[in-house]
This record gives C-alpha cells, sequence and structure tokens, in this order.
C-alpha cells in the first residue's frame, strides 16, 4: 500500500498515462456495449413491452412477420391463450427527415396496447398514436400526418414512450386503418378480407394452447426476437466484438503492470536483501492494480456516461446496468490474473543478487 | 569481554561451474563484537561479497555455522532469514539502497509500515538532527548528492536498530572528502551505539578508523597484524 500509492504520487506523469490507457479502452468497450445494446434493444423494444409469450405468424412467411398474413379463421383456431390481433407493416412518413416507420395494427384495449406517455390513445378514425421517438424529427401532438404514396390525412393524438420495430419509431393505430393504410402505401390490395392480420401474440394461460399448426406456426417470443432480420448477426457480432476487446486489453493492461514490476527488479531485490518480506511487496504491487484500474474505468465510465448523454436521440445508446458491471468484474478479473505473472517475478527474486 | 553479535565457524561456500567446483569462500573463522568497527579488502572476486551474503544472512554455507546476534541462522528457511535480515541486520550498499520514489523521511517510514507500524517521529528526528540531514527529510534520493544519500542509508539502518551493519563499499561513489566523513560517521555511530560493523572496500586509506582489517584473497580471509 505504502509503496504503491507513494510511487503513483512520485511519478504522476507516467501512471496518468497509464490510467489514461485504461481509461480510453474501458470507455471504447462501455461506449460500444451501451450502443450495441441499444441498437439491439431498438430491433425488439416493439415487441418487448408486449411481455408476452410468443407469436404466431402464417407458416410459409417464414417467420417474417411482415410477410404473414392471417385471418379470422386463423385466430379463431388459437386457443387456450391470451391472445391479441397484430398488423404490421412499414410505411414512410416525411417530417424534418424522411424517415421509416413500422406501422402497428391494434386492437384497442388489447394487452399489446401501448402505454400513453403523452397526449391519449386513438379512439376514432384516422387518428394515430406515435413512438416519440419521432418528436427528434418534429412531431408534435395535434399534428397532421400523411404517409408516402398515400392520401389520408392522420392526427396525432398520443405518443408512447421509445418504441421501435427493427430500429424503425412505431406508429400506432386500429387494425382497420391498419388495413387502410397499409394498403394504400404498399399501392395493392394485398389484404385477403376484412379480418386480415399479420400475427397472432399470446401471452399466460398457455396450459391447453393448441392452433391450426397446418397453416400458422408459433414461436416463443425471445426465439422470435432472434428471426428478425439481422438480429442475430448484429448481437453475435457485437457480442464477439466486444469480448474480444475486454480480451484484449485485460492482457494489454496485464503487459504493462509486468513491465513496470520488471522496471523495478533491482529495488524489489534490495528490499527483499534487506528483510521486507515477498508479502509486502507483492501486496503494493497488487494494490497498485486495483487503484489503476479502478481509476482508469471509473473515467471511463464518466465519459460514456457524458457522450450517451450528449448524442441522445442520434444513436442507439443504451446503458444496461448489468452488462456494465460484468465488463467491470471481468476487466478487474483479467487484471488480477495479469498481476499474478508480476507476483511470480517478485518473488522469483534473489536477493543475493543486490549485493556484489 | 563484549557480546559476540556475528559469528562464523568452519565456514564455506563452493558452487559448480560448468565440470568446476569454485571455492567462493574456503574455511572461514570469524566474530565481531559489539562496538568494533572491522574493514575487510580485497580484489574484486576475491570472495568479499559472498563473505558478506553470508554474515548478512542472503545466503546460507556450504558447511560451517552462521550465528547473527545470537541466532543461529545456519539452516534456516528463506522466509526466516528474512526475517532475520530485517530485524538484526542493516545493510549500507554501494549506489545506495534507497527506493527512488519515496522522500527521506519515507525511506525510514517503510520500515515501520513493513513492520505493521506507524513512523517514529521522535527516533527519526533524533537520527536526523545527528547526523546533520534534517533539512534533507523531504527530498527525494534523486535530488540528493552522494554524500547526502549514503547519509540517509545510514540514517534507514539507525532508524531499524540492527546489531549487526553490513556496509558493501559505501564510497564507491563519492570523492575523498565525502568518503572520509561517512566512514568517520559509521564508525563513531557503531562505537556510539554498541553495533558490530563490517565494512567491505579496497580503498587502504578508510582503515585508518577501523578497529581491524582483514584481507581477502581468492576466498580465504586473514586478519592483518598492526
Amino acid at each position: 500500500m505504502f509503496l504503491g500509492i507513494n510511487e503513483i504520487r512520485h511519478d504522476k506523469a507516467r501512471f496518468i498515462l497509464i490510467v489514461a490507457v485504461i481509461a480510453l479502452v474501458s470507455y471504447l468497450t462501455y461506449f460500444l456495449t451501451a450502443l450495441a445494446y441499444g441498437l439491439a434493444t431498438s430491433y425488439t423494444q416493439g415487441i418487448d413491452q408486449w411481455h408476452a409469450s410468443g407469436i404466431v405468424l402464417q407458416k410459409d412467411a417464414n417467420n417474417n412477420v411482415a410477410r404473414s398474413l392471417l385471418t379470422s379463421t386463423d385466430f379463431d383456431s388459437v386457443t387456450g391463450a391470451t391472445k391479441a390481433r397484430l398488423g404490421v407493416s412499414t410505411a414512410t412518413v416525411e417530417l424534418d427527415k424522411t424517415k421509416d416507420v413500422a406501422l402497428f395494427g391494434i386492437d384497442q384495449g388489447s394487452f399489446i396496447t401501448p402505454s400513453i406517455s403523452e397526449g391519449r390513445m386513438a379512439t376514432t378514425d384516422h387518428e394515430i398514436v406515435a413512438s416519440d421517438a419521432l418528436k427528434l424529427i418534429g412531431l408534435k401532438l395535434d399534428q397532421s400526418l400523411r404517409f408516402k404514396g398515400a392520401s389520408t390525412d392522420y392526427t396525432v393524438v398520443g405518443f408512447t414512450g421509445h418504441a421501435t420495430f427493427q430500429t424503425a419509431p412505431i406508429i400506432y393505430m386500429s387494425l382497420a386503418e391498419w388495413r387502410n393504410a397499409s394498403a394504400a402505401v404498399s399501392g395493392m390490395t394485398a389484404m385477403r378480407d376484412q379480418t386480415t392480420i399479420s400475427a397472432i401474440v399470446t401471452k399466460d394461460n398457455m396450459s391447453s394452447f393448441a392452433y391450426d399448426s397446418n397453416r400458422l406456426n408459433w414461436q416463443n417470443i425471445n426465439d422470435y426476437a432472434f428471426t428478425l432480420p439481422g438480429y442475430s448477426a448484429q448481437v453475435a457480432t457485437f457480442g464477439t466484438m466486444i469480448g474480444f476487446l475486454i480480451f484484449i486489453s485485460s492482457f494489454m493492461l496485464a503487459i504493462f503492470i509486468y513491465i513496470l514490476t520488471i522496471q523495478k527488479k533491482s529495488m524489489f531485490g534490495i528490499l527483499k536483501a534487506e528483510g521486507v518480506p515477498n508479502r509486502y511487496i507483492s501486496r503494493s504491487v497488487k494494490t497498485q492494480i486495483v487503484v489503476l484500474v479502478c481509476a482508469g474505468m471509473l473515467v471511463g465510465l464518466v465519459l460514456t456516461l457524458l457522450t450517451g448523454w450528449g448524442l441522445t436521440g442520434k444513436v442507439p445508446f443504451l446503458v444496461q446496468p448489468l452488462f456494465f458491471a460484468a465488463i467491470t468484474v471481468l476487466f478487474l478479473f483479467c487484471a488480477a490474473v495479469g498481476g499474478v505473472a508480476s507476483v511470480r517475478v517478485v518473488t522469483k527474486i534473489d536477493p543475493v543478487e543486490a549485493i556484489g | 569481554m563484549a557480546q559476540k553479535l556475528l559469528v562464523l565457524s568452519g565456514v564455506t561456500r563452493t558452487f559448480t561451474q560448468g565440470s568446476e567446483t569454485v571455492h567462493a569462500l574456503r574455511t572461514t573463522d570469524f566474530s565481531i563484537e559489539a562496538g568494533e568497527f572491522v574493514a575487510i579488502i580485497g580484489p574484486s572476486g576475491s570472495g568479499k561479497s559472498t563473505f558478506l551474503t553470508i554474515a548478512g544472512g542472503l545466503q546460507t554455507p556450504t558447511s560451517g555455522e552462521v550465528t547473527i546476534d545470537g541466532m543461529d541462522v545456519t539452516n534456516m528457511n528463506k522466509k526466516a532469514l528474512s526475517r532475520v535480515r530485517f530485524d538484526h541486520v542493516g545493510f549500507i550498499l554501494q549506489a545506495s539502497n534507497l527506493v527512488p520514489f519515496l522522500t527521506v523521511s519515507q525511506q525510514l517510514e517503510l520500515r515501520s509500515r513493513v513492520a505493521g507500524t506507524r513512523l517514529d517521529k521522535r527516533l527519526r528526528d533524533k537520527i536526523f538532527h545527528e547526523l546533520g540531514i534534517t533539512k534533507l527529510a523531504r527530498k527525494y534520493p534523486s535530488d540528493l548528492s552522494g554524500g547526502e544519500r549514503q547519509r540517509v542509508a545510514i540514517a534507514k539502518v539507525l532508524y531499524g536498530n540492527p546489531n549487526v551493519i553490513l556496509a558493501d563499499e559505501p564510497t564507491a561513489s563519492l570523492d575523498t572528502t565525502k568518503a572520509f566523513e561517512v566512514v568517520e560517521l559509521l564508525a563513531r555511530e557503531t562505537k556510539d551505539r554498541g553495533k558490530a560493523t563490517i565494512m567491505v572496500t579496497h580503498d587502504e586509506r578508510l582503515t585508518k578508523y577501523c578497529d581491524k582489517v582483514y584481507e581477502m584473497h581468492d576466498g580465504v580471509l586473514k586478519l592483518r597484524q598492526p
């Protein structure tokens, strides 16, 4: 403790540089994690909010909700679970910027109805509720809105929290309105009939759950998230990247500490000759590692939070405390493993070499 | 008769280098009493360092017995030897054994910290005053002259209060005036405090401060007759 801390105090410039390197590396790791988590969340945010057990799609739709078309016959064939009808399609809105949005058609009052953060739920025709992500490009309450390629005007009567699906902000409307809007936007009547929906979301009471398995396919909601186009590839890519980043930077850190220890070998030799026990010297090396890593990671964390705050709304940045805690623990663990190598250097020094 | 603080009886040290056996130290009998200041002179490679490392409990002899401050250390393990060195032996080395990133005062404090206690400020001030280095307390070794560094090294040893003091070429990096000052100081402290001090040197002029002078040649230690 005494040795380690006083050395840091004396060689400030050197240790500030080391802390800076650790800070930058942890900044990169934390920031990338928040971005990856934010991006992953923006794929599934819209469906995570349902707290659903699963989703039923048309069997031939290859898990793609945009290609799934179901009718009332299909809806009736699903029994034994709380169920909700869902229509999903995409459209483009032109506000300050042109933006793709996801259109969700729902039955008002079903369990997939979003909670309203501002305004009210859509009740009559031509009323919509939008994700507050659209506020960032200038959408306001009671504003009139038109989807590109369609001629109907819609009024924004409410906002939900931050709801996105495959990174696109969600606009909620009634199922009937959704059928009209989807048909108009795609320029064709893709609907089977006036009961057409995209999917059936299920929840609870799954004990006697049954459906027409010849035409339909049920999936656990988490499994379904992974089949969203690009989602699993994205999660795997970022996961691997972050994993390697932690591994490589911890290794780098261990090398730093090791070199620092080697440089002090002759001094440690003299201390050992004077009878200072191995335990004392090792402990001072370990204290130094902990102090340096903690200081560096704290700076990295603060930088990450500041950057996230500065970039609000511009990038999908989301802090998941559990992931951050895991990264911190992993870093400390790897640094400790690296420290073991340095401690071995200390114990192996022959004090006889210090004399003569 | 004064107490014998360090006794080597029938001590030898050999090691093998390739297929040859090197006799670093031939059968040696040596003892030193409290208040005695002895010098060991000899050319490099004569076995002075080997003698010093065995006398200081840094390594064990091939044969023979070593007693430091009344304790038989001949067959002690490394950990126990380390403990004996910490409590009973003080080292003053050629290039001053100071920790570069500790202030002069902290050099002394380190000893207390290792022992799990606090810095004894009164003892420190007393020693600093005696050695005339009070003004240097807050300086780092790199800010000191060679002579000042050796004074601090002596202060550090006195603060630990060991009975045996081993000085390995303590004046090697000093000019004549400074060298004489440092050795004179060492001799005085040895007398005043009743320590047993062995100084290895190859500077003949310094022997005038010593009670006895030994000569080392090819691993053989011989007392020079006055």
